[in-house]
């Protein structure tokens, strides 16, 4: 008769039971690891997509940007935006609205959605830059 | 079918009634549809991409006052019936008209890269 044999169950109890446990400092050094490809994929895809702004000294994909982690009921979040404004004349327009308009379009200009790309390309990356910090802290309580 | 048959053939409808095209409209016309997408691999087995993911965008123009969910309701409708997934819909309001981007997904599993 075949025997089946399940190891490390308890293992994997306590694990999940410790993920419950999370202190923020952890998830805000992850969410710090994974603002950093994220970062690096909208840059990547902006510049493939040919996203600029032709009236700025200033490359908008060179003012990406993310805030500081902030705690939330289910973890925390960190936004990936873009600093800064362009002026011209005596008009302001902010870089992020800039982006805006890459992404969506408008009359006349075909969109460029180079954020959402990135978002999809990099998911895998982001998620194992998470992974990593979460995996040390997880060896390191349980040891 | 690729995806941009499917895209112009389901928002070419009578019960939709715009004109349709793809990335960009430069014309005078006041009311129209645009679409546009971009395409990633995906299954990946034995060194080639079995399928593809389109990453679609399908823009709804129309002047300001106007009310336009009856249309983007139709738009929806068609996308679903095309197999693409439910879109989200953004407000991307210009000073000019109002614009409308329903994002979706559509896959095509019959799709092969080529070595990756």
């Amino acid at each position: 008769m075949a025997t089946v044999e399940l190891e490390g169950f308890a293992e994997l109890d306590h694990m999940f039971q410790q993920l419950g446990n999370v202190p923020f400092d952890v998830i805000a050094e992850a969410l710090e690891e994974m603002a950093e490809p994220t970062e690096r994929a909208v840059r990547e895809s902006g510049l493939s997509m040919g996203v600029r702004d032709p009236e700025s000294r200033v490359h908008i994909l060179d003012n990406i940007t993310h805030t500081k982690p902030k705690q939330t009921s289910d973890g925390g979040t960190c936004k990936i935006t873009f600093k800064g404004s362009r002026t011209r004349g005596r008009k302001k327009t902010r870089n992020s609205e800039i982006a805006f308009l890459n992404e969506y379009g408008k009359r006349g200009q075909a969109a460029r959605p180079f954020i959402r790309q990135a978002a999809e390309s990099s998911g895998p990356r982001v998620a194992e830059a998470g992974a990593r910090v979460m995996e040390k802290w997880i060896d390191d309580t349980t040891k | 079918m690729s995806c941009a048959e499917r895209l112009q053939s389901c928002l070419t409808t009578p019960e939709i009634g715009l004109p349709v095209f793809p990335k960009k409209y430069t014309g005078e016309l006041l009311r129209y549809i645009v679409w546009n997408y971009t395409t990633i691999p995906d299954l990946h087995a034995g060194n080639v991409a079995n399928a593809a993911r389109y990453l679609v965008q399908v823009h709804y123009f129309l002047p300001d006052k106007e009310n336009p969910n009856p249309t983007l309701e139709k738009i929806c409708k068609a996308l679903v019936g095309a197999r693409f997934t439910s879109p989200e819909i953004v407000d991307a309001a210009e000073e000019n008209g109002q614009h409308y981007v329903m994002e979706c997904e559509g896959t095509d599993r019959g799709y092969v890269y080529g070595d990756c």
